[in-house]
């Protein structure tokens, strides 16, 4: 199988994940923040390592500002529902995912706050300028994605930080297909909070997601129960990262996360970044002369990561992606990815698109076989 | 030397000022469950250092934004109380 689905989630994993969640699960996977003895200490040990390398790589301020969640939406949602009050106006781009979409939909729907969004290009860029205009009085928090998952867009996120700071409006970002290939800096994008997926580019397992919390940002948690800690009090802990954390945390992920994370420093994100964008802009050049194939996004490498989507005149996008799986073993995923509002920005509200994205374990072989896969079935009529 | 105990309210603070001594080549230090009678409000954690690194600790724990919730003796006696 050709795997060229890594923004869904990255596939394979660096040896070392399961190496490290098998070691866990053999030897150490007691319940951390609970018992006082050896193995209770040694996963939380792990687990507050992997909060320190995670503060390195983004800049948290402290390591105990580093929140584990499931994954990379149920951080956005606590950001979100967690900051917002009643009467507040929010700004979002039209580039979010429905991770973001639904739960600020929602909380208009409840009649809570009002939602502002500020529309990209045809490329799926978000102008700075855009987001300014659309800030009110009442202007709580804006949200945007760094890079699209439909099209691999970079936004200006330091931009936008620093608009948020010049109106004291939190900025939340959703890091979800940029983390681990293109450096986020909290203190200097004037980030507030960024929500990461455990299992895309920081090469962890599903079922790991994480919230970094400024200085002074503490938005209400999404849940409240066993910390832990002050267990003789009904009042929910005020402390980071336990007032978020309620319940036992998916230990075993979170070494293996961390082994991800290790993964990522030990080859460099910039090589990481200079081996997806190598393998993108040859397929990029490849697509673009096929006939009938139309990429959606940005064409070159400038302002994009390894995220490319495209369609194909007169095939069902769904369609194409099951034929790439069954004659061809390619995996890509088709469809709307999540996120209606892109591709209405983008013209694919009706159809969707076709999605390759592109992995640290890619090689040009596998794009160019999907390539010439896709040039066979624009010349032919095939079908499921 | 005399041992004290620093109470956190977590594990997360309790690992975080560990691994702090660490780096400064203080090793002897340990988390405990620290003991019921100085965790008032339930389970907390300690970490078990020496006397002498009662300065350190304090003026990390600022730095760091981990809060102290007490400083005991080996036996329970309140030294210090931190907000």
């Amino acid at each position: 199988m050709i795997y060229l689905d890594n923004s869904a989630t990255t596939f394979p994993k660096p040896r070392e994940v399961a190496g490290r969640m098998g070691e866990c699960m053999r030897q150490y996977c007691a319940n951390p923040g609970r018992s006082g003895h050896r193995m209770s200490m040694r996963i939380g040990n792990e687990i507050y390592e992997c909060r320190e390398k995670i503060a390195r790589m983004f800049n948290v301020p402290f390591p105990g500002r580093v929140i584990f969640t499931s994954n990379a939406t149920e951080a956005l949602n606590i950001a979100i529902k967690g900051l917002l009050r009643k009467g507040d106006h929010v700004i979002i781009t039209s580039m979010e995912h429905n991770s973001v979409l639904r739960p600020v939909h929602k909380l208009k729907e409840r009649g809570l706050v009002d939602y502002s969004v500020a529309r990209a290009n045809i490329y799926g860029y978000v102008p700075w300028e855009e987001t300014e205009a659309l800030i009110r009085p009442n202007t709580r928090l804006i949200v945007m994605t760094h890079a699209s998952n439909v099209c691999g867009t970079v936004n200006p996120v330091r931009k936008v930080g620093e608009i948020a700071k010049k109106h004291n409006i939190p900025f939340l970002v959703d890091g979800a297909q940029s983390a681990g290939i293109i450096p986020i800096d909290m203190e200097r994008d004037h980030i507030s909070a960024l929500a990461l997926p455990g299992h895309k580019a920081l090469y962890g397992p599903m079922g790991t997601g994480v919230l970094c919390l400024g200085r002074n940002i503490n938005p209400d948690p999404l849940k409240e129960g066993g910390t832990g800690t002050n267990s003789k009090e009904a009042h929910q802990s005020e402390e980071v990262p336990d007032k978020y954390e309620s319940g036992t945390v998916n230990g075993v992920g979170i070494c293996g996360l961390s082994a991800g994370l290790d993964f990522i420093n030990r080859v460099g994100m910039d090589t990481i970044y200079n081996h997806d964008m190598h393998l993108t802009g040859i397929m990029l050049e490849d697509l673009s002369v096929i006939k009938g194939v139309g990429i959606q996004g940005y064409l070159t490498c400038t302002n994009r990561l390894g995220v490319i989507s495209i369609t194909i005149d007169g095939k069902d996008p769904a369609e194409v992606a099951a034929v790439l799986d069954k004659h061809y073993g390619i995996a890509v995923r088709a469809g709307y990815h999540c996120s209606p509002l892109a591709h209405e920005t983008l013209g694919t509200f009706d159809t969707g698109s076709i999605r390759f994205s592109i992995g640290a374990f890619n090689t040009l072989n596998d794009t160019k076989t999907a390539v010439y896969a896709i040039d066979q079935i624009c010349k032919t009529d095939s079908s499921y | 030397m005399k041992k004290i105990i620093f109470v956190f309210s977590s594990m997360t603070s309790a690992m975080g000022m560990k691994n702090y001594l660490k780096r400064k080549h203080m090793k002897d230090s340990a988390i405990i469950q620290a003991p019921s009678k100085i965790s008032s409000k339930g389970c907390s954690y300690g970490l078990l250092v020496t006397e002498d690194a009662m300065q350190t600790v304090l003026v990390a724990a600022r730095e760091n934004g981990i809060t102290v919730k007490g400083v005991f003796d080996e036996d329970g006696t309140p030294l210090k109380q931190v907000k």
